[in-house]
């Protein structure tokens, strides 16, 4: 009985997990599309929260590597997964308390590796996948993302840079229809995953399916839900708050850091690499930039994002270790979950409730 | 200590960075063909230059039906593993 009370806030603490992301993200997502007037605010919201459901039903190799190849699933429990995402949750809710441009997908995962080791040990921690699938690729991607779009825009100002600047605005506003929807697609399909396999590895570990097992259908469209439901409530909040704090940039620019960041995040997720797509998009974006002028990227942003990688894996999973001691001491029944749970809710809603007074400190660089 | 070349799938990494750049260039150029056909074709015509615009046009409907190839075969490669 316990046990499924815990199997379900997991779940439920998963799905408000990959809701904030969707919600996090919708900036990053559709602040190219909507600076360059290339969609309607209402529209590029809705289109890119439909992407993001249809994105997370094209793989399950992201799924994979989180429940199978960081953390070994058969010495993992659903408090342990718990932990890991209180973690998740709350250094996001810190992070975006001080405006800090985090990555969900490595709090994430730093929360349910402190909370394994808290728990289980180093032994339970599959260091190689560690490394290999999440280190290494976090560090690849943006640096990729932006050589890529770079080079690509420098390619397109040299194809079409003697036409008049009419014809070529519109066509790129036009291109950014396919572009944007990539994007989204791109996003849904690497992010909604990492639900997916937190909560297939809570499954596993409840013994409610085999180790190595893919996520069941009902995981799968309850991810997809969530995270284009986050992106859809997300976008009205950044549609009120957008300003200044959208990058400027013209249309080529913005099919080709769009382009680029679709094409790094699709082909990572193809190798099961769990990206920080948020990472990857301000890479794209600061490549077309730097390639048109090199003071036109917001360095500081850049900086901020190198913080934050140093940052995110170790904060999430001390917390995720925390919150694993902190439950543990209510025993290993339900209580443990529901008052860490009880606590975060009311944490959570008197963060929102100061942050809003003060005003909101998001930009279009920040989430997973 | 493992070698940090045998944690890393060293060819899954490199498929990812060629495949990005195969295809995040790929399609910035070729959509890049498609508006120099739109651009060049409206002139053209516009010049009552009818042999011209009809290739420019031909350009355009190329680099379009390459660039949806482009993402329809993304779709399919993610789908079919």
């Amino acid at each position: 009985m316990d046990s499924d009370v815990i199997l379900i806030i997991v779940v439920a603490t998963a799905l408000a997990f990959d809701f904030t992301n969707g919600f996090h993200d919708t900036a990053n997502v559709v602040a190219t599309s909507i600076s360059t007037r290339a969609m309607a605010p209402r529209i590029a919201v809705g289109y890119a929260a439909l992407l993001n459901f249809l994105g997370a039903f094209l793989s399950l190799e992201v799924a994979a590597t989180i429940a199978n190849g960081i953390v070994d699933a058969d010495l993992i429990t659903p408090l342990i997964v718990f932990a890991g995402l209180i973690g998740a949750i709350a250094w996001n809710l810190i992070t975006w308390y001080f405006g800090l441009p985090s990555s969900s997908s490595h709090a994430l995962i730093g929360g349910v590796v402190g909370a394994t080791l808290a728990a289980a040990g180093p032994d339970a921690i599959i260091s190689d996948g560690l490394l290999g699938k999440v280190v290494i690729p976090a560090l690849v991607a943006p640096t990729l993302a932006f050589c890529v779009a770079g080079l690509g825009i420098l390619l397109v100002y040299r194809i079409v840079g003697r036409l008049h600047p009419g014809p070529v605005t519109r066509g790129f506003k036009a291109g950014q229809v396919i572009s944007g929807g990539l994007l989204a697609l791109a996003h849904g399909t690497n992010d909604a995953q990492k639900t997916m396999g937190i909560i297939t590895l809570a499954l596993i570990s409840s013994g409610h399916l085999g180790t190595g097992a893919d996520p069941p259908l009902w995981v799968i469209a309850s991810a997809a839900s969530a995270i284009a439901l986050g992106t859809y409530f997300g976008g009205w909040r950044i549609i009120k708050t957008m300003g200044s704090r959208i990058i400027k940039m013209d249309a080529a620019q913005g099919f080709a850091a769009q382009g680029s960041g679709a094409a790094v995040i699709l082909a990572a997720t193809h190798a099961g690499f769990p990206l920080s797509t948020t990472h990857t998009i301000s890479g794209a974006v600061m490549g077309a930039g730097a390639a048109k002028r090199f003071s036109a990227v917001r360095w500081g942003v850049a900086g901020n994002i190198v913080v934050a990688w140093i940052l995110t894996l170790p904060a999430a999973a001390a917390i995720g270790a925390l919150t694993y001691g902190i439950t543990r001491i209510f025993g290993e029944g339900a209580m443990g979950p529901i008052v860490v749970s009880s606590v975060l809710i009311a944490l959570i809603g008197w963060t929102f409730a100061r942050r809003l007074r003060q005003g909101s400190p998001i930009t279009a660089a920040e989430g997973a | 200590m493992t070698p940090v070349a045998e944690i890393v799938s060293v060819s899954d990494l490199l498929n990812v960075v060629w495949t990005a750049f195969l295809a995040g260039i790929g399609v910035c150029m070729i959509f890049s063909f498609a508006i120099v056909g739109f651009a060049r074709g409206t002139d053209a015509r516009r010049e009552k230059a009818g042999g011209a615009a009809i290739a420019y046009f031909v350009l355009m409907a190329v680099a379009l039906t390459a660039v949806m190839g482009a993402v329809v075969f993304a779709v399919i490669v993610m789908t079919s593993k």
